[in-house]
């Protein structure tokens, strides 16, 4: 039991402190690029943007291989009530599955294998019944809100695309801030909702710093 | 197999870099070998942090450094920021092996 228990503590990435993360890579962030010009400034933020990208994008695909009990926190990546957004006349883009930052969670190990196994002898076949995703542009990652498994193996074998609603998230960066366990609104510093993963709150930080970078 | 890899790169590292370019690109072709070497490691199954900062985040320090030190072209100095990552970082985390692949991959084939 206790053996058990030490295995899920030491294999959970979950068990990181969220405000400790964001603190110390927003430090470093600001440090390594501060001797830097404009144009080198973008550069490194865009570079640790990609890492954080991978980091993520890895994790999420073998999050039920890891961790089988583990569950994602399935609230909004954002906090889109602040979004002048309607979900009905989004924008359609095509995301392709081989090149893209698609964050898909697979989170049933059946379900996973079994598309493993199918997209290993067939193409990828987008569904517009099954298949949904929201694009967030100015970051460039796409989450995927319905058909994980199979995006998820898309993903893991460099094939296929899908269709995704674009959402620009350029107005949050006036209106909400992080600290790496919460998004708060600007104005008042009420708590809106708890950021499902540290590593979103970091790209969303740096997210903001290149676009006032970008403006100026 | 952390030190065998610590040990392929070690006669080239040197933060300075003030080297020949043709010390400079024996550093160069090291890297390549290491890039191949750790194209065919498994990347870990279990999760772990930095031994030393017990962050997740703290691989990002020394990948910038890599980056910075591969856009300039100063590959001695590549190899001496690669092995003080291998002694600070689990490298066979998924973040760090596939990151570290890619950024090679992609600096060594400019």
């Amino acid at each position: 039991m206790f053996e058990k228990l030490l295995r899920k503590k030491n294999t959970d990435v979950s068990d990181v402190a969220p405000k400790r993360e964001f603190h110390f890579a927003l430090g470093f962030i600001k440090k390594a690029i501060e001797d830097e010009d404009r144009e080198g400034k973008i550069e490194i933020l865009s570079f640790v943007e990609k890492l954080l990208k991978e980091d993520l994008r890895s994790d999420m695909l073998t999050k039920i291989i890891y961790n089988p009990d583990n569950m994602l926190n399935r609230n909004s990546w954002f906090p889109q009530q602040y979004l002048n957004y309607d979900s009905s006349s989004a924008q359609i883009i095509e995301v392709d599955l081989s090149t893209a930052c698609v964050i898909a969670y697979p989170w049933n190990s059946r379900r996973y294998e079994k598309m493993i196994k199918i997209l290993a002898r067939e193409d990828f076949k987008y569904d517009k019944t099954n298949h949904f995703a929201e694009y967030y542009v100015p970051l460039d990652i796409c989450f995927i809100t319905n058909g994980h498994h199979s995006i998820a193996a898309g993903c893991g074998y460099k094939k296929g695309s899908i269709k995704a609603k674009q959402v620009d998230i350029t107005p949050l960066f006036e209106k909400i801030y992080t600290d790496g366990q919460s998004w708060y609104e600007c104005g008042t510093g009420k708590k809106v909702f708890d950021v499902p993963d540290f590593r979103i709150a970091i790209l969303f930080e740096i997210a903001r710093m290149k676009y006032k970078l970008q403006i100026n | 197999m952390i030190k065998k890899l610590i040990s392929r790169l070690e006669p080239f590292d040197d933060w300075v870099n003030n080297t020949s370019e043709e010390e400079n690109l024996a550093a160069k072709d090291a890297l390549k070998e290491f890039l191949w070497q750790i194209k065919g490691l498994k990347p870990s199954s279990e999760y772990a942090k930095s031994s030393i900062t017990q962050l997740h985040t703290s691989y990002i320090l020394h990948l910038v450094a890599v980056k910075k030190a591969l856009a300039q072209k100063k590959y001695t100095r590549a190899c001496n920021e690669i092995i003080t990552l291998l002694n600070k970082e689990p490298l066979v985390q998924p973040r760090i092996l596939n990151n570290l692949i890619n950024l090679l991959a992609e600096e060594l084939n400019k």
